[in-house]
């Protein structure tokens, strides 16, 4: 029996518009569970950019619950919130935003250092780990605008992981890479729910949909299908996608 | 009409830049049209009551005696006088009012015609001068601000016929003589009191004491183009009139002397509104840049709609034009009323009002100018907008904002916020150095400031500028010899060390036929020079920077000093400093004066080990020598008087204040934009774990070491250039080597006073961190 991570209780997010309301999430219950690659598709405008953020806090919801270890995160104050994301919540952006003044490495040891479990060495070593993990230890000391997408992206996975998150949010983590770059980075990503990481990910890209454990469907603001998945090997990938894609035809995808 | 469109979203959407240039116009139209406005009235001010009082464009004061017949029609006839008249004075040596007292002559007359009196609040004049009564006297506003007394009280005057008491019937404006600045002074008394007065000192006059005096006024024939002083040498080459004179004054000296302050502290606020200006230069220069970096997306796709350069750029200069006109209208509404305030801060160093009128023609010129040279920044600046391509900007194809920078400041955990601030500067330096050179600039005006305050309110600085600090004070009533002067000593050693002691008098001597203020010390040494050395011998005389530049004088030229009624030779043997008479002044010893006849000390001055005891010394020395001396305490009280004191603070108030003001101003304008720059990395910041609070703390710690680096800079052009600016404006007051004394608060205190504003202001500024969501980062995607 798996572990819940994270819930959301009849969760809701309206945006007012023009004098209305526009519903993007409308009452969504939904249980997250440890060491899970959840990965959540559906079309464009179907809010799940806009679940993933709600889920981790980022943006607060209209309506409902998100219990995170039995605390409503909805109602969090600022500090809290800034505590979860420096210590248990990691993220991961399609546009990866690393702070274009600082090294990758820097980019990697800042959220680091918020989190005080750590001495300075400590997280300085596990910095050095991960850039060898994601292999662009060679780049540590280059900035942002000096590499490449793909390698951007493997520093904004090393630096959201850096203070072993209990969950990762991963924002259409390939959708601005390369076809070389988007597998390096689906394969990392595959590699740390593989070792235990809890993921949450959302995509359209079938691909990246490959690598979960469990897919959600998302249209209207509610989620409508779910296929839960064994673990990815690359040797079963090709009946894998059929059978992705079968779900995904059903789903009217 | 698209122009029209156009310039009114650019308001609509940088509402905050708009305000603030806004702002800073109007502060430096305000402040440029005070300075200007003041500066012009308080000179027509007093132009206009001379001109009411009939007063001469000279005036000479001569013992009655010695102004013969002879002497007098010489003056009238002279082909440059228009005509001449004299009135009779009585003078007193020591003026009394409470525990105040000047040593000055101040003349006595009867009332005079043409003068006019303050009301009861010194707010405005009244024609009428009430006739006096006997034991009533009108003092001019420069007696009341020396001897802090007013309407109804009681003033003590000494002359060789005896010490009088008066009652204080009222204030009257003296144009002349009438500044606190003047130590001569004329006085009005009831004509009973004169002629009682004057058979008194009639009775006491011996050969060197006497108080009958003949003020002579000289009026300048129409058409006479000689300025006043030249005037003055001429008419004294070729009647003497001056070398008879025991002193003489000329309108132009009295208008420079009367306005030495106001001079002074206007000349100051105008370098600091002309700073201003560049400060606000400097502050559009990085609105404009940055706002063409923040809308480089906008200026390609207006191109790309078919927008000509000239018509973008047009809109952006419009639109900057609008802020500067819009503020420098306000600010020249605002200084109406001010203008008048201002003047009236001088009021009591000058002894009437300034009047509140407004120097229409000088204000237009420098609002011309002012224009002129925006515009020519702005047209400068938005030229950067030609090169806009149309595709790179719409693809995105604009430079970072940020720069790899070779100062890699490291990221450390401990002082993690402090750290982060530091990279940010260091990679993106150019952004910071507009605000640098400003903190810098407005620190070197407060330091420069408070370096001025501190001279005025130092011992030490006023003595290394030429003045004697002394606790006890002694003006004497009949020649003393040096026996006197050594049982005087002797007296004062019984209650305290004597640090310093001086012997010396002051009276005007004509120096190569210009008449120039002589002072004559027993022991010149007390004296510092600050080139070559003090007169040692009977044939030397120093001269003060001022004096040599005027005469074309220097060191080891032989010049002739006429006394009253003998001349000689002697030799300048140094340069020193001296605040008297605004620094025309030369020195020479006792030994040398009585080479042309000048034996007198008339005044001695203690410096004691033992401050305190300074009132029980002069109440022994008035015990023990009252006959021949009057003695004084001046210990506690303040180095100068309080009316210069407040008008040097009313300065450096105003300069912090603008500088204050103006860090604001700056952090508003800056950190809006940066803080606009940096949404993004504040997104992020945010995502990976930082809070609001440590995010506005990393943007105040960022201004603060720019603010701080931008002291230190600001320090280091205080110690370059503070002593020349104010050596420069001090000239007026006869200091040429102002003595800079740095103690740790000149400059802790305006660093930290910049400092923590510009950190309090980015911090509150940044408040708006509380507002940026993560969702930004989503927006962007």
């Amino acid at each position: 029996m798996k572990q819940v991570i994270l819930s959301a209780n009849g969760l809701c997010k309206s945006f007012a518009h023009n004098g209305g309301q526009i519903h993007v999430l409308s009452h969504i219950d939904l249980e997250l569970y440890e060491g899970d690659f959840t990965v959540v598709m559906g079309a464009s405008g179907s809010g799940k950019s806009t679940l993933l953020y709600t889920l981790s806090g980022m943006d607060r919801a209209t309506a409902g619950q998100v219990l995170y270890s039995g605390e409503n995160i909805v109602d969090a104050k600022e500090k809290r919130l800034a505590s979860l994301r420096h210590s248990d919540f990691g993220f991961i952006f399609q546009q990866m935003h690393l702070v274009s003044n600082l090294s990758l490495f820097e980019n990697i040891i800042v959220p680091g250092y918020l989190n005080k479990e750590k001495t300075a060495f400590q997280v300085r070593e596990r910095a050095e780990e991960l850039l060898g993990q994601m292999g662009i230890a060679h780049l540590k000391a280059h900035l942002p605008s000096q590499v490449s997408g793909g390698e951007q992206q493997r520093c904004a996975i090393a630096r959201a992981v850096i203070h072993n998150p209990k969950l990762l949010f991963a924002d259409e983590p390939t959708g601005a890479l390369n076809k070389r770059s988007t597998m390096e980075v689906l394969d990392l990503l595959t590699g740390l729910n593989q070792s235990g990481q809890s993921i949450l990910m959302v995509t359209h890209d079938i691909r990246a949909a490959l690598r979960a454990t469990r897919l959600l469907y998302l249209e209207d603001g509610k989620v409508v299908g779910e296929l839960p998945l064994p673990e990815y090997s690359p040797e079963e990938e090709k009946s894998r996608e059929a059978q992705v894609n079968a779900w995904l035809s059903a789903m009217e995808w | 009409m698209e122009i029209f469109t156009l310039l009114k979203a650019n308001i609509r959407g940088k509402k905050g830049s708009f305000i603030s240039i806004v702002f800073l116009m109007m502060i430096i139209s305000m402040s440029l049209a005070i300075v200007l406005s003041v500066k012009e009235n308080c000179r027509n001010s007093q132009k206009a009551m001379l001109d009411e009082t009939n007063t001469g464009d000279m005036a000479a004061f001569i013992k009655t005696k010695r102004l013969s017949d002879a002497l007098f029609q010489s003056v009238e006839n002279n082909s440059l006088v228009e005509k001449a008249e004299n009135y009779a004075a009585i003078v007193s040596d020591q003026a009394e009012s409470g525990e105040n007292s000047d040593g000055n002559s101040w003349y006595l007359t009867k009332c005079r015609s043409g003068y006019q009196m303050y009301n009861e609040d010194l707010t405005a004049y009244k024609k009428q001068m009430p006739p006096l009564k006997k034991g009533e006297i009108y003092i001019p506003q420069g007696v009341s601000t020396r001897l802090e007394c007013e309407k109804g009280d009681k003033v003590k005057l000494s002359t060789i016929g005896g010490k009088y008491e008066f009652k204080i019937k009222g204030v009257f404006i003296e144009p002349l003589l009438g500044s606190s600045t003047i130590g001569w002074k004329q006085l009005f008394i009831s004509d009973e009191d004169f002629e009682e007065i004057y058979l008194a000192c009639k009775e006491k006059e011996t050969e060197d004491m006497c108080a009958d005096f003949q003020i002579v006024q000289i009026y300048k024939k129409a058409g006479c183009t000689l300025s006043d002083s030249r005037f003055r040498r001429e008419l004294n080459l070729a009647t003497g009139i001056t070398d008879q004179s025991s002193g003489s004054i000329t309108r132009e000296l009295s208008m420079h002397y009367t306005n030495i302050y106001s001079d002074i502290i206007m000349s100051v606020l105008m370098v600091f509104g002309i700073f201003l200006f560049v400060i606000v230069l400097i502050v559009m220069g990085h609105s404009v840049s940055t706002g063409m970096e923040m809308e480089y997306v906008n200026l390609g796709i207006l191109k790309s709609q078919g927008f000509t350069k000239n018509k973008i750029r047009m809109v952006w200069e419009l639109q900057y034009f609008l802020a500067i006109f819009t503020g420098t209208a306000a600010g020249l509404i605002i200084a109406v009323p001010l203008i008048q305030k201002m003047g009236n801060i001088f009021q009591p160093l000058m002894g009437f009002l300034a009047g509140g009128d407004i120097s229409f023609l000088k204000i237009a010129l420098a609002v011309l100018l002012i224009w002129l040279v925006s515009g020519l920044v702005i047209f400068l600046i938005t030229k950067k907008m030609d090169k806009i391509s149309p595709v790179r900007a719409i693809s995105g194809g604009h430079g970072d904002i940020y720069f790899d920078s070779r100062i890699k400041a490291p990221v450390c955990q401990r002082g993690l916020l402090g750290s982060l601030a530091l990279r940010q500067l260091t990679s993106c330096k150019r952004r910071y150095i507009g605000t640098m050179v400003i903190v810098s600039i407005l620190v070197f005006f407060m330091m420069t400031v408070t370096i001025l305050g501190n001279v005025v309110n130092s011992k030490s600085a006023v003595e290394a500028m030429g003045a004697i600090y002394t606790e006890c004070d002694v003006s004497f009533k009949k020649i003393p010899d040096d026996k006197t002067f050594e049982a005087m000593e002797k007296v004062v050693k019984k209650y305290s060390p004597i640090e310093k002691s001086y012997y010396m008098t002051g009276l005007y001597c004509s120096l190569n036929g210009e008449e120039i203020h002589c002072q004559v010390y027993r022991d010149p040494e007390v004296m510092a020079a600050t080139k070559g050395r003090v007169p040692l011998y009977d044939n030397e005389i120093a001269i003060t920077e001022l004096i040599g530049e005027e005469l074309s004088l220097k060191i080891g030229d032989e010049v002739t000093v006429a006394g009253i009624d003998k001349k000689e030779k002697y030799v300048i043997s140094g340069i020193f400093q001296s605040m008297n008479d605004t620094g025309m002044t030369f020195m020479i010893s006792l030994d040398g004066a009585k080479r042309i006849g000048i034996h007198e000390i008339a005044f001695a001055g203690y410096s004691l080990t033992i401050p305190e005891k300074a009132k029980e010394a002069a109440k022994a020395l008035n015990s023990s020598f009252g006959d021949i001396l009057e003695a004084e305490s001046s210990a506690g009280n303040d180095i100068m008087e309080d009316s210069y004191v407040t008008a040097i603070n009313a300065m450096k108030g105003i300069i912090f204040g603008f500088s204050i003001l103006f860090a604001l101003v700056v952090v508003v304008m800056i950190c809006s934009k940066i803080f606009l720059q940096e949404k993004i990395d504040i997104g992020i910041y945010k995502a990976v774990g930082f809070n609001a609070l440590q995010l506005r703390l990393q943007f105040a710690i960022r201004f603060f070491m720019v603010s701080l680096a931008g002291s230190i800079v600001g320090a280091v052009l205080s110690l370059l250039f503070s002593g020349k600016m104010l050596n420069s404006v001090l000239r007026v007051v006869g200091i040429t080597n102002i003595s800079v004394q740095y103690t740790l608060p000149t400059v802790i205190v305006p660093a930290a006073v910049i400092s923590v504003c510009f950190f309090l202001f980015a911090f509150l500024v940044s408040g708006k961190v509380r507002c940026v969501e993560v969702r930004e980062l989503i927006m962007m995607e």
